[in-house]
């Protein structure tokens, strides 16, 4: 099941690619309609838009996928029921190549609400009580957008079909587009892990490594991404989008702080995906749906090359997922530590690799562009703690001393993961580069002076030096930022958002629901049902059993007082 | 109290009859005393009513015959009674 699936999407990505070059070097883009039932003014189409976007969009999925399904092959071997995990990531790709391809707002949903349920059927895979609650989380919490969309749906009818690419620039100033829009961003948000929504992504590391690589990496929380990319024609004078780049800037920004607080290694990355993803969504906000994509695509490699050298990690530590028992690893797994190293290097913006390309694009234009000076200083910062983080996980798990055991024998030779990883240790490399020449037609105008150049430099210096500083952990170090325990509670614990996302909303419904169980339902309805009903039962058959064993001349007593009732009435 | 006839004397002993019949009583025989006393009663009237029947009284005496026999019927289930629950109180009987 494993190679079947692997060869048809690594065939399926191939002809993705073959179509991909075509169609943009030719200037081509295909739209399949077909008309299902048209009513008066309203129409049912089902249409399939393929152009270069799409088709790269969908190769990048299905090469993520194949390579991912091939790593479970042997990641996943002790488990029974492998064919399942492998329907369900088919049935995720099957329903995100629907979410690619549709610019119709119906496959849209079909697409968006398959990828949040096999979304929560593959985070409660392993079928604990954490698995169960971080099911519950990611579901609802992009149930939200669900709903979000299904109100899209109804407010577009009124312009007579659901295609929604048709709209744009007829109906800008409209006031149902307004509405659409508000609706489409929150949807965007809550799939994209932004700022109120954000509970769920450190969450959904309960999922197997192999899943979170393909879903948590680039797939599921690049669909908002992609969305709202689709819809920017409609959305780039809207006010609503400048809230959006409020809260996906505070987005990065938090989730790089709280990433430098945990000691997971699979919520670390969580939260580094977290804050590429507000970046994502910054740069999308500002005005560059284009650099969006192109960091979406690059992010997407590095970060599943990342998921899956930290699930070759765990399996060595005899799935251990604290970095604290990490150390000296790049000593005894060199191949899996040059993934890793690759892979970090690329997320923090070393020179040439894929991710440096994206990355300080977007840098660059934020500084060239005259924006906010939050804005400008959010950014650096958050690039700043990005290789602060980095930093300090390469520290910790593979420059210190090895911390689980005393006597330890690491190898590294499965040779299945390793053969998946460097595929995507390939793409990791050269896809930046290789994205650039084929997306960009013609290079951005970028003038800037000569520090202001180098501020990402910095930045990234002054991030590794703290990297290296505050990971320097002896016996005897005392971490004195811990001392003032509110405010390092307050960045650790992602600003408070999972529980107030959990406890925070449903607190005062349980409470009050405790109340109406312990007065209503073992209270009063035991009195006027169940309980009260036998009890009556019980006590009036006592009577019925008493009245009835009575005399026979009771009975006849009953002749003798109609005599009565005949002789009064007749006689006198 | 209510004798303006010997009509109301039949009346009265009728009803009084009846209502021992249908009292509660600890004996069956009080039950029997009681139908006798109905039969009393009847003829008591009849032998009243057949004066004014130009003096035929032999209809009476088949009446006699047949409440007679009843009253030997009725001691027979006396007697078989108390042969086989040892006594005639009449707590053993109920509606069901």
């Amino acid at each position: 099941m494993c190679f079947n699936s692997f060869f048809f999407l690594f065939f399926f990505m191939l002809i993705n690619f073959f179509f991909f070059v075509y169609f943009i070097m030719n200037g081509l883009s295909v739209f399949f309609e077909w008309e299902i039932i048209s009513f008066n003014s309203m129409s049912i189409v089902m249409s399939i838009l393929l152009d270069w976007m799409s088709l790269l969009f969908m190769m990048f999925v299905s090469l993520i996928s194949s390579v991912v399904i091939f790593y479970s092959k042997s990641y996943m071997n002790s488990e029974l029921n492998l064919n399942r995990l492998i329907i369900l990531v088919l049935m995720f790709v099957f329903s995100m190549v629907l979410l690619i391809i549709s610019p119709n707002l119906i496959s849209i949903l079909l697409g968006w609400d398959g990828l949040g349920l096999i979304s929560y059927c593959l985070v409660i895979y392993y079928q604990n009580l954490k698995s169960y609650n971080a099911g519950m989380l990611t579901a609802l919490s992009n149930r939200i957008g669900d709903v979000m969309i299904l109100m899209v749906i109804c407010w577009i009818m009124n312009y007579g079909s659901w295609n929604y690419i048709f709209y744009f620039d007829f109906m800008k100033n409209d006031y149902v587009m307004f509405i659409i829009s508000f609706m489409i961003i929150i949807a965007a948000m809550t799939k994209s892990a932004q700022i109120p929504f954000s509970s769920w992504l450190p969450a959904a590391m309960a999922a197997p490594t192999p899943v979170s690589a393909l879903v948590h990496s680039s797939t599921l929380v690049t669909a908002g991404v992609y969305l709202l990319i689709r819809f920017n024609y409609l959305l780039i004078d809207m006010f609503f989008f400048k809230v959006l780049l409020f809260l996906s800037i505070l987005t990065m920004f938090m989730s790089g702080i709280s990433a430098n607080y945990e000691f997971d290694l699979k919520k670390i990355i969580a939260l580094s995906t977290l804050s590429q993803l507000g970046l994502m969504m910054s740069i999308l906000s500002l005005g560059f749906p284009d650099i969006a994509f192109f960091h979406l695509l690059t992010h997407a490699m590095f970060k599943a090359l990342l998921f899956m050298c930290a699930g070759v990690i765990i399996h060595m530590m005899n799935d251990i997922q604290d970095i604290r028992y990490m150390g000296g690893l790049s000593l005894y797994i060199p191949l899996t530590s040059l993934c890793l190293n690759i892979s970090n290097l690329s997320l923090c913006g070393i020179p040439f690799l894929s991710g440096f390309y994206s990355k300080d694009l977007i840098l660059e234009m934020v500084s060239f562009n005259s924006f906010n000076l939050m804005v400008f200083i959010l950014f650096y910062l958050s690039t700043g703690l990005t290789v602060f983080y980095t930093f300090r996980l390469i520290m910790y798990v593979m420059i210190s001393d090895f911390n689980l055991m005393m006597i330890y024998n690491l190898y590294d030779e499965d040779y299945i993961m390793l053969n998946s990883m460097f595929v995507l240790l390939f793409m990791s490399l050269l896809s930046g580069s290789f994205l650039s020449w084929f997306i960009f037609f013609y290079p951005y105008m970028i003038y800037l002076p000569f520090n202001l150049k180098l501020m990402v430099i910095y930045v990234s210096i002054l991030g590794s030096i703290l990297g290296f500083m505050v990971s320097n952990m002896g016996i005897y170090s005392l971490n004195k930022l811990l001392l003032s325990y509110n405010l390092s509670s307050f960045l650790c614990l992602m600003w408070f958002m999972p529980n107030l996302s959990t406890y925070g909303l449903s607190y005062i419904y349980l409470n009050f629901s405790q109340i109406l169980f312990k007065n209503i339902d073992m209270g009063w309805s035991e009195i006027y049902s169940g309980k009260g009903i036998f009890n009556i039962l019980k006590n009036y058959s006592v009577f019925y059993n008493i009245y009835q064993m009575n005399n026979f001349k009771i009975y006849l007593f009953s002749f003798i007082l109609w005599f009565m009732i005949l002789f009064i009435f007749f006689f006198i | 109290m209510l004798i303006y006839d010997i009509w109301f004397l039949f009346i009265y002993m009728f009803f009084l009859g009846n209502l021992i019949f249908v009292s509660k009583n600890k004996h069956l025989f009080v039950v029997l005393l009681s139908l006798e006393f109905i039969v009393l009663s009847i003829f008591f009237f009849f032998f009243v009513l057949l004066i004014f029947i130009d003096y035929d009284m032999y209809m009476l005496m088949v009446f006699l015959v047949f409440s007679v026999c009843e009253g030997s019927l009725g001691l027979s289930i006396l007697v078989s009674m108390i042969r086989s629950y040892g006594n005639d109180y009449f707590q053993s009987f109920s509606m069901l």
